[in-house]
């Protein structure tokens, strides 16, 4: 074969740098350069991003313009449902205030700590969905911690923490795989990535239609209850299906997604590298 | 000095790869700029100089993507053997189709095996997306950008350069 002969050495080099560096990667020892690298190159990641991301925005406007319009349309109605609703909310908070001061409860702040990141690049290749943003150990992160948008609906896990940066897998990744229920009726299945970083929800006989709400549930102990993931879009097959196939819209478009916040003060019940529930 | 910017070309690439491509997906697919940079790289230099940028491009990709860098040497070095076998070949084909040729097989080999490694670790086994919404856009994709790039280095004249790697020394 002469194609072997002639790239003999070559091949047998690379083989070799494959298996060194296999070695370096076992033993933690490309972490830190890494890091340096990613740390060194970032403010060229920053530029390219910063350039194409309006380009890319005007696109997707472009092309979805009469859906905005509907959209907006609907945003308006609920926009004003919402207000009414909010106006009742305001007013029971303040009588549960006053109702647990006449019977002295001191309720804990679970709020729950956010740090601000910001997104450096998105690696989507096939099957594949990750985000790196610019924190890190050194800013408290650490693997299997929770990342949300600036508006608060899941985005994804941290499944690798260097000095400076993190790896995050967003739900969309084919490997994701999250607890959660819908929230109007409490129906518990799983949400998933799929091949073409669409969402898709597992659920066992139960009722569900288009534009529930799906929430994450603090059943793995994972994820903090009540996160919202995204609205059913469509729902495939019948009551009596055992599972139906159910799509979700995510509420956070990930392609142009900016800042994340990742939630450093809750603690996943377990870590490992993959996000099964 | 010729290589040190070959590396810079690739890095580039492997840079637009995680900021540039995700933004402009055909369907779920997005293109793949380092195997267009490699190919570039192999047009305008030859395969020596490819030989260098290559290992360069897969560690960059690593790096950048979060993927194992023997994964991405996997990747992306057989595209140096596929393309001295499209040029050795006795077929009826043009430069521009071989080495066209040489990208499709390039793209759907590096998808197929990170689309394998997803499989094997936790991704739902789905050929039919595998194929339908990753593969076919993806090397389509990849074969528009690639005809562009050509197109481009072509009217400089510098898309001459053989891909069939010659046995004596290292004069490029």
């Amino acid at each position: 074969m002469v194609i072997f002969s002639r790239y003999t050495w070559w091949l047998a080099a690379m083989a070799g740098l494959a298996v060194f560096l296999t070695l370096l990667a076992q033993v933690g020892a490309l972490n830190p350069v890494q890091g340096a690298f990613l740390t060194a190159t970032s403010p060229i990641e920053r530029g390219l991003s910063a350039i194409f991301r309006p380009i890319a925005s005007t696109f997707a406007d472009a092309g979805e313009l009469g859906d905005l319009r509907e959209e907006n349309r609907q945003l308006r109605l609920e926009n004003e449902s919402l207000l009414v609703e909010n106006a009742e909310l305001r007013a029971d908070s303040e009588r549960v205030k006053e109702l647990e001061g006449a019977l002295q409860i001191v309720q804990a702040d679970s709020a729950l700590t956010r740090v601000p990141a910001n997104v450096i690049q998105r690696d989507a290749s096939p099957f594949q969905d990750e985000i790196v943003i610019d924190i890190g150990s050194s800013d408290g992160v650490r693997t299997g911690m929770v990342v949300i948008s600036s508006q608060g609906s899941l985005m994804g896990t941290v499944i690798k923490v260097l000095s400076g940066q993190s790896f995050v897998r967003l739900v969309t990744d084919s490997k994701s795989k999250v607890a959660a229920e819908v929230q109007e009726t409490r129906a518990d299945g799983i949400v998933k990535g799929t091949a073409g970083r669409k969402l898709v929800f597992d659920l066992a006989q139960a009722d569900i239609k288009q534009g529930d709400m799906i929430v994450t549930s603090a059943l793995t102990g994972r994820y903090p209850a009540g996160l919202p993931i995204g609205r059913v879009t469509e729902v495939g097959g019948t009551a009596q299906d055992l599972f139906r196939t159910v799509k979700l819209e995510p509420l956070v478009r990930f392609s142009t997604a900016t800042t994340v916040l990742v939630l450093t003060s809750f603690q996943p019940a377990i870590v490992t590298s993959e996000d099964e529930p | 000095m010729r290589n040190v910017v070959f590396v810079v070309i690739v890095f580039l690439a492997a840079a637009g790869q995680v900021t540039v491509a995700p933004l402009f997906p055909l369907g779920a697919a997005i293109a793949d700029y380092g195997l267009i940079a490699a190919a570039a790289v192999a047009l305008v230099a030859g395969p020596r100089a490819a030989m260098v940028a290559i290992p360069f491009l897969a560690l960059f990709r690593s790096f950048l993507g979060n993927d194992a860098p023997a994964l991405m040497l996997l990747a992306y070095v057989p595209l140096l053997p596929l393309a001295f076998l499209a040029d050795e070949a006795p077929l009826p084909l043009t430069r521009y189709l071989r080495l066209g040729l040489v990208v499709i097989a390039g793209g759907l080999w590096i998808r197929g095996l990170q689309a394998a490694v997803a499989f094997l670790t936790g991704a739902d086994f789905a050929p039919r997306a595998l194929i339908v919404d990753l593969l076919v856009p993806g090397i389509v994709f990849d074969a528009v950008l690639f005809s562009m790039l050509y197109g481009l280095l072509k009217l400089a004249k510098l898309a001459d350069r053989p891909l069939t790697l010659e046995r004596r020394g290292w004069a490029l």
